[in-house]
């Protein structure tokens, strides 16, 4: 992921454009893998892409693995097969599904608001399943250690709400 | 950004909807409720909810959310129905649930699938009823039900002895109106726990009225009397009035001129 001159072309062709980060890395990716970010294939369309792509909201470790992501499933996406990357859909499900499990908190909702904001719905789709998927099956308490929430109910409270809802903490 | 309701608060709006309508169960929902005050201010919000299953779920109702006041801070609780798929039935089974008929105060007036018992039962007290067959009661023959009405104790008492949003009344009288076969008269029979079925009472003459309203149409209960609205259909219309106690007595009133035929 070093940095390059943004003309720079690989050998498969199409043309490159830089990301930036936040904290000012750069990744050198081809337009057909950076346009599966909603957001950038919109600036791409618009041409302000030439002095590279500014992520001010993206922290370089999250980029990685952002662009990792992007460079996987670059093939969904061009359907023009000139992507030299482009997996099959066994290796790619390997991928997403080692990548979601190695998520933990508070990386995982840096990916998720990267997502967002960089607007790749896939990548949304499955990092928001992978937070939806944390939260079953845990008590309350579990919930607050999980997602680091504070317990602000009173003794009294907790007490009430756990024997008005018997149905839920029975089994 | 993340305040007391932790890393998931600091989600945008959107993303957060996203994920909980990814959840794949409501209890795990209500746990996450159940966390802090912030979380379950949210998931008391019906503005919250509904962007959340937005017609996705709304055709099952999966229970009720009630406030409760015997502390200082209100906290709440959350029943399901019988037949809410968070409790199971002992016979669960879309095609076999149980049908609500009526409902006043929180008590509700269900009918059992196959049995066809009817049952009262208060969810947030937990309090059941099992209503005792009319036909045994009742030498008039085949009848249908024409229509319901639950009385509760204040009610009875004539002034409200907590508040309504208590959710703890407790049934006092069921009143059911029955049509019979080659029976020009509907009666109305009343329940009670204590004293079950009473002997049917001559309600309406059926030559002159009929109930208005929809195909069970339900009596408005005030002051200890449930309320029925007849069409008269030889005069106007007029309302009758169904004392809760044995007696029974007729309020006539003249129906406002229409503008139009």
């Amino acid at each position: 992921m070093a940095a390059a001159a943004a003309e720079a072309t690989i050998d498969g062709g199409g043309k490159m454009i830089i990301l930036i980060s936040a904290d000012g890395k750069r990744f050198e990716v081809t337009e057909a893998v950076a346009s599966q970010s909603q957001l950038i294939s919109n600036m791409i369309e618009d041409d302000c892409t030439e002095n590279g792509v500014r992520l001010p909201n993206v922290d370089g470790d999250i980029l990685t693995m952002v662009v990792d992501y992007c460079n996987m499933h670059a093939g969904d996406a061009a359907a023009d097969g000139d992507t030299t990357k482009a997996s099959s859909t066994e290796e790619l499900k390997k991928f997403d599904a080692e990548l979601v499990q190695a998520l933990e908190n508070p990386v995982l909702f840096k990916l998720i608001l990267a997502a967002n904001f960089l607007n790749i719905k896939s990548l949304l789709d499955m990092t928001c399943q992978r937070v939806a998927d944390m939260m079953s099956g845990k008590t309350p308490e579990q919930m607050r250690e999980t997602f680091s929430i504070e317990n602000d109910f009173t003794p009294e409270e907790e007490a009430a709400i756990r024997q008005e809802n018997a149905w839920a903490f029975d089994d | 950004m993340a305040d007391d309701g932790g890393i998931i608060a600091a989600l945008p709006e959107d993303v957060l909807l996203q994920v909980l309508s990814r959840v794949a169960s409501v209890k795990s929902l209500f746990m996450l409720a159940a966390t802090c005050r912030r979380w379950l201010r949210r998931f008391t919000d019906r503005a919250f909810l509904l962007d959340l299953w937005g017609g996705q779920r709304a055709g099952d109702l999966l229970g009720f959310f009630f406030h409760l006041q015997r502390i200082k801070v209100s906290t709440f609780g959350f029943l399901p129905v019988p037949s809410s798929p968070l409790r199971p039935l002992a016979s669960s089974g879309s095609s076999n649930s149980v049908q609500p008929l009526a409902a006043r105060r929180g008590v509700l007036l269900m009918r059992l699938p196959i049995t066809r018992l009817l049952f009262l039962s208060n969810p947030v007290t937990g309090k059941r009823h099992v209503v005792p067959r009319l036909e045994e009661y009742s030498d008039l023959g085949p009848y249908k039900v024409t229509s319901y009405a639950i009385v509760v104790s204040d009610d009875l008492a004539g002034k409200p002895q907590q508040p309504a949003s208590s959710g703890r009344f407790t049934f006092s009288q069921l009143l059911v109106t029955t049509k019979h076969a080659n029976s020009i008269t509907m009666y109305v029979n009343s329940y009670s726990a204590a004293g079950g079925w009473a002997a049917p009472a001559e309600f309406l003459d059926l030559l002159r009225f009929s109930l208005a309203g929809r195909s069970t149409p339900s009596a408005v209960v005030h002051r200890g009397a449930a309320h029925w609205l007849c069409t008269d259909d030889v005069a106007s219309a007029t309302e009758a009035t169904a004392c809760t106690s044995s007696a029974w007595r007729w309020a006539c009133r003249p129906q406002p001129r229409r503008a139009f035929p």
